[in-house]
């Protein structure tokens, strides 16, 4: 009766068998996955927290004289509440406005039915926090920070890192008011001026999705801002300590210089050993632990640390300015490192194929080509269990190909680990004419060296 | 394992077991999403977020033997959630992007057809042609009985047999 219809309906489903299916399946599966383990991972984490919430109050309901937590002190000075979801994972910072190191600006500037307000500023000789909303006014959508520049007053940029978390996102038809946060990273040589002219560009898209984003959506307006900055204050609440000591973990020497504590976070220098035989990526588990045994990890949600050559760096700890202890160290156990020979990785393109992989761990599984872009696909082997929760960004943003051009790449992609293996992407923009093979430099790689140390600071 | 082993596993926690199932079927989930979706990427979107939200959810599942049609099941229902989502951010790209994506394929006429469907009718068509799912498998994905799913399936196959027809051109 329907022998047409079915024949026609089976040929079909053969033609969309033949045609239609991507070898990447897969890998959809794995995101999918990876994704599932992550939010399930949030939600018990939520749960726990509420728990938490529940314990405080009924500690609140049995004693009077009960110890305020941060966010009941936050909630105690109108306007601030906003600021524990952004601020809430470091406790130098929670400190710093605990202390009333803060400062209240709440000006406003309103251009094509949005209104950006500066609500407050925490800033110090080191680095400075802008606490900024959105609101919407009139029919935007997806508003989001296209940039925010901070100039002196000659009209010159700082010298400074600025870094915004991930964009907001929220369909501003329905939330009329979002609020964010910009860090800007002092560098030594800048000169902290008496006021900082802050500029904002936003960018209004339809829908959230950034892969359908255009130059169309930004904004043609400019919110102006001036935030003051009393110099002769955060000058003197900056401490340094000489330290200059240094460690010996297998036969890799690595020296401490000094320490700088100021209320947003500590600093401090370090420097590797030139005649080392390993490239030192990161340390592990290094921390600040005062004399009662509290301790101050590194900062991990923002600006970590910076590099200032091969081998110099700053590294930045959660402030304990407030707290100002009388005993300070240092202390760690484990770093990553590998063999500065083998830090560099040699990829022929044109047989996909890796000429050599650090200890066997690393895998190119893939290279896909469009226009002018290649990507790279790698599986990275992670077995330690310290890095369950890590994702390695494997590969340095500069490549170098066999005639000696570099080239800058365009991100790189890492997944969390499944099966004790991660997927890592380099994509590298404007490769039409690049040449196999290709040099790539190791950042970080999950081999170690180990030896436990403590260092006293004060 | 077999397979109501690998969901016990899975359900108490073996990321690796959920991950195998996952594997078995994804295929059949790419192939099912697009017959819906008409587009590779967001195909492959749909097997993502497939996975993620039957990992998230798998502790529901009571019934280990009945997981391929459960997974179906959230397959179908984000599919229809997207193309409810789609038609209203994006109206305009709607019938274009059918056009679009059809021409790649020859069968033309009777995608067309499908596609007008109602979508209890093009959902038995999809699972049993695309999917060559038995009948009452078709009744476990779509939670009712197997003599409507029968009667949908005649339905829908009278429904094309029109529509192909009406339309000369296309008849074949």
């Amino acid at each position: 009766m329907f022998d047409t219809e079915e024949r026609e309906l089976n040929k079909l489903n053969q033609t969309m068998k033949d045609v239609l299916k991507p070898d990447n399946i897969d890998e959809y599966v794995k995101k999918g996955l990876a994704l599932g383990i992550k939010k399930k991972r949030k939600s018990q984490i939520k749960k726990f927290s509420n728990i938490a919430a529940a314990l405080i109050l009924v500690i609140f309901i049995s004693s009077i004289r009960a110890i305020p937590t941060f966010a009941e002190f936050v909630t105690r000075i109108p306007g601030l509440e906003y600021i524990v979801k952004f601020i809430n994972y470091d406790k130098g910072l929670k400190s710093a406005i605990e202390n009333n190191f803060i400062q209240h600006i709440n000006s406003y500037v309103t251009h094509e039915g949005l209104t950006v307000t500066i609500k407050d500023a925490i800033i110090d000789s080191s680095k400075g926090i802008i606490f900024y909303s959105i609101e919407n006014k009139g029919s935007h959508h997806f508003v989001n920070l296209e940039n925010m520049k901070f100039m002196d007053e000659k009209g010159e940029q700082l010298k400074a890192g600025v870094s915004w978390g991930g964009a907001i996102n929220k369909d501003m038809a329905l939330e009329k008011m979002l609020d964010g946060m910009v860090e800007i990273n002092f560098t030594d040589d800048m000169i902290i001026p008496d006021k900082i002219f802050v500029e904002v560009k936003l960018r209004d898209s339809a829908t959230s999705n950034p892969d359908h984003r255009n130059q169309e959506e930004i904004l043609n307006s400019v919110w102006k801002f001036e935030i003051p900055v009393d110099k002769e204050k955060i000058r003197n609440m900056e401490k340094t300590y000489a330290l200059n000591q240094s460690i010996l973990i297998e036969g890799q020497r690595i020296l401490f210089k000094n320490v700088t504590i100021s209320p947003t976070r500590v600093s401090i220098n370090v420097e590797y050993d030139k005649n080392n035989s390993k490239k030192i990526f990161r340390f592990d588990d290094l921390k600040l632990i005062d004399e009662k045994g509290e301790t101050w990890s590194t900062i991990k949600n923002g600006i970590s640390g910076s590099i200032i050559d091969e081998n110099h760096e700053i590294l930045y700890f959660q402030s304990n300015y407030f707290k100002d202890p009388k005993g300070l160290y240092l202390t760690g156990s484990s770093i990553r490192a590998l063999d500065k020979d083998k830090s560099t990785v040699k990829v022929d393109v044109e047989n996909i194929k890796l000429l050599n992989s650090p200890k066997d761990r690393l895998s190119l599984t893939k290279i896909s080509r469009n226009d002018s872009t290649m990507t790279l696909d790698f599986d990275l082997k992670v077995d330690d269990p310290r890095d369950k929760d890590y994702s390695y960004n494997v590969f340095s943003y500069y490549i170098k190909d066999s005639s000696g051009k570099v080239y800058e790449s365009g991100g790189a992609r890492c997944s969390s680990s499944i099966d004790q293996v991660q997927q890592y992407s380099l994509i590298i923009n404007k490769s039409q004419n690049i040449k196999s093979p290709l040099y790539l430099t190791l950042e970080d790689y999950p081999e170690r060296i180990e030896g436990e140390f403590k260092l006293k600071i004060k | 394992m077999n397979e109501e082993e690998l969901v016990i596993a899975a359900q108490s926690g073996d990321n690796e077991a959920f991950y195998s199932l996952i594997s078995l079927y994804s295929e059949n989930l790419y192939n099912i999403a697009y017959c819906y979706l008409k587009d590779q990427h967001e195909a492959l979107e749909a097997v993502q977020e497939t996975t993620c939200r039957s990992y998230l959810k798998l502790k529901k599942l009571k019934q280990p033997q009945y997981f391929k049609s459960w997974l179906t099941r959230i397959l179908i229902n984000y599919c229809i959630d997207e193309q409810k989502r789609r038609k209203k951010i994006v109206p305009i790209f709607q019938d274009k992007q059918v056009e679009e994506d059809s021409s790649k394929v020859e069968n033309m006429a009777i995608e067309f057809a499908i596609n007008e469907l109602e979508p209890k009718y093009k959902h038995v068509i999809v699972l049993r042609y695309f999917q060559d799912m038995a009948i009452p498998d078709i009744a476990k994905v779509l939670d009712c009985p197997e003599g409507t799913v029968k009667s949908w399936i005649h339905r829908a196959l009278q429904q094309l047999k029109n529509s192909l027809n009406g339309e000369g051109d296309f008849n074949v």
